[in-house]
């Protein structure tokens, strides 16, 4: 579901959130949007895939979409929220796409080899453990983690309460704690 | 260290990683945006213009299609009876809107359902379905039962586990049970399941796949004692091929039937249970009995470019139904085992049709 569109005189809810966009959206061309946005959102669909690939392709989708509805998009207080919630819902739903994947391939296209990003064993097993969480608890951590996302900011692009997304973070630590054999956090504040 | 130093830690390299690639840089991807969006608009006009123009000559085809008379590859004595269910592919959703129509291409039906794979129940009055429209981010991937129509949906919503998806399947040519593809983010219980056709539940393994490999496909041998799978391996050439295994419905007597890089996803089972038809990549296809033994390409001549795919048996065992693609289209076509009697069936231009199953059962 997409976020209501705000009137730019209800805009002033913003100053109190410093962690999200400041830049008026509606005046912003899209290519500036895109080419500040991109490489969080990648990374973003990469730790919830583990696939570059498609990583990529769910990341091309996603703003090929907000492209198409840019004029409605941009009038959001924060089309950042909207792509990130519809890269969080692709990323989740990757069996399609595999399959889809393996259909191309039966149709005699050439695909160029995937790239697997250079990461250290330790970091590819936090996110393995984040996708074998439950999706949400996942999309949760991805966002707190990857983003250094506040709770207020997670619950708006996931269109959750604070409640929900503060119980799914920390049952996600529960999990990763035990998971990874990982140390308790004494202040889960955040 | 706590969950929260690893994370940031584990988020900082990522950062890193994924921070002014080139390879796949913004001003790359910024011009393939454009270039898509401009091409979108370019077919709404064109859709614009033939739809005038279909209007204006619609009238006329009718026409034409009343007194033209088909002409099919076989004598018209020969062509079989029943109904073929066939999906039609939508990229951008990645899922297919499933049809149905006679063995001889007429009445075909929209059957109103979207969904990943669909296939008949025994008898042909029922169609197992993926139920793709009732996933969420909380609510996984369960199987579901509608009639030959595509009316009255029954989720089967049995196994309860949050975590866990159960994909493509088919149903035993008694009825009972239903055997599915099962996969979650986990990668950890990625396997071949059976699971009770009257509610989903009684969920049980029998062949279980490493995580990251695709494990798929299953069907039934029609004595119902024995799967077939699809099962994917990293490193296996060409790309995304892998190799067709059996095991009993119990779990025992696993065996790979094919050689590895032999395969490709989607396989069918002769009704007298004496072979398995599947896809050899990329295109051809291929005849094995069950143990593995006498494995043989059909002869049959394709146009440069194009490639056979999803091979299902008529339920006499007299045809092979398949999906012929070329250039990112594909219809549907049938022809004998021998490699004789090449017939197209479905005729619709521009789609991409997949995965035939036929009924005897009149639509």
């Amino acid at each position: 579901m997409l976020p209501r569109a705000t009137p730019l005189g209800a805009r002033s809810r913003l100053v109190r959130e410093p962690e999200l966009i400041h830049i008026n959206p509606a005046s912003e061309p899209f290519d500036a949007f895109f080419a500040r946005e991109r490489d969080a959102v990648l990374g973003l669909a990469f730790a919830l895939t583990g696939d570059r690939g498609v990583a990529e392709d769910i990341v091309q989708d996603a703003f090929l979409e907000a492209f198409r509805k840019w004029d409605r998009i941009a009038g959001y207080d924060r089309p950042g929220a909207w792509v990130r919630r519809v890269v969080a819902n692709m990323s989740v739903s990757s069996f399609r796409r595999r399959r889809g994947e393996l259909r191309m391939l039966t149709q005699l296209s050439a695909r160029e080899e995937r790239v697997v990003p250079d990461l250290s064993p330790s970091t590819l097993a936090f996110w393995q453990a984040v996708r074998s969480l439950p999706k949400r608890q996942a999309q949760v951590a991805a966002l707190f983690y990857l983003e250094d996302r506040r709770i207020a900011d997670i619950a708006l692009i996931l269109e959750m309460a604070e409640g929900t997304v503060k119980k799914h973070l920390h049952d996600a630590r529960k999990a990763l704690m035990r998971t990874l054999d990982l140390d308790e956090v004494t202040d889960e504040r955040r | 260290m706590n969950v929260d130093e690893r994370g940031r830690a584990a988020a900082d390299e990522v950062r890193r990683a994924f921070t002014g690639t080139d390879r796949f840089g913004a001003a790359v991807e910024i011009e393939r945006l454009h270039d898509e969006r401009h091409l979108r608009a370019r077919r709404q006009r064109w859709r614009a213009g033939l739809v005038a123009a279909a209007i204006a000559i619609a009238a006329i085809v009718l026409l034409a299609s009343a007194l033209r008379a088909r002409s099919p590859v076989v004598p018209a004595h020969q062509v079989p009876t029943g109904t073929i269910l066939y999906g039609r592919w939508n990229a951008r959703i990645q899922q297919a809107r499933w049809f149905t129509a006679n063995v001889d291409g007429t009445n075909v039906r929209d059957l109103g359902i979207t969904a990943t794979c669909a296939r008949w129940l025994p008898g042909g009055n029922e169609i197992l379905i993926t139920n793709d429209a009732a996933v969420t981010p909380d609510h996984m991937l369960r199987p579901a039962i509608v009639q030959a129509d595509g009316s009255d949906k029954q989720p089967l919503e049995g196994t309860k586990d949050r975590g866990f998806n159960l994909g493509c399947g088919d149903v035993s040519a008694d009825g009972r049970f239903i055997v599915l593809e099962g996969f979650s983010q986990r990668g950890s219980d990625n396997g071949i399941y059976v699971v009770r056709s009257s509610d989903g539940g009684g969920l049980r393994a029998v062949a279980e796949s490493p995580p990251g490999q695709y494990i798929g496909d299953p069907i039934f041998s029609p004595d119902g004692t024995q799967i077939a799978f699809f099962r994917s391996k990293p490193g296996v050439s060409p790309q995304g091929a892998g190799a067709i295994f059996t095991v009993n419905t119990d779990g025992s007597d696993l065996r790979r039937i094919t050689p590895w890089g032999g395969a490709f996803m989607d396989q069918g089972w002769s009704p007298d249970g004496q072979w398995i038809v599947y896809q050899r990549p990329y295109g051809v296809l291929t005849l094995v009995h069950p143990d593995g033994s006498e494995a043989h390409d059909i002869q049959l001549a394709l146009p440069p470019g194009s490639g056979a795919e999803n091979p299902n048996w008529s339920p006499d065992g007299g045809w092979i139904v398949f999906s012929l693609a070329q250039d990112g289209e594909a219809n549907i076509y049938m022809i004998r085992p021998d490699g004789t009697s090449l017939t197209q069936i479905t005729t619709q231009s521009g789609v991409d049709e997949q995965r035939p199953v036929w009924t005897l059962a009149q639509g």
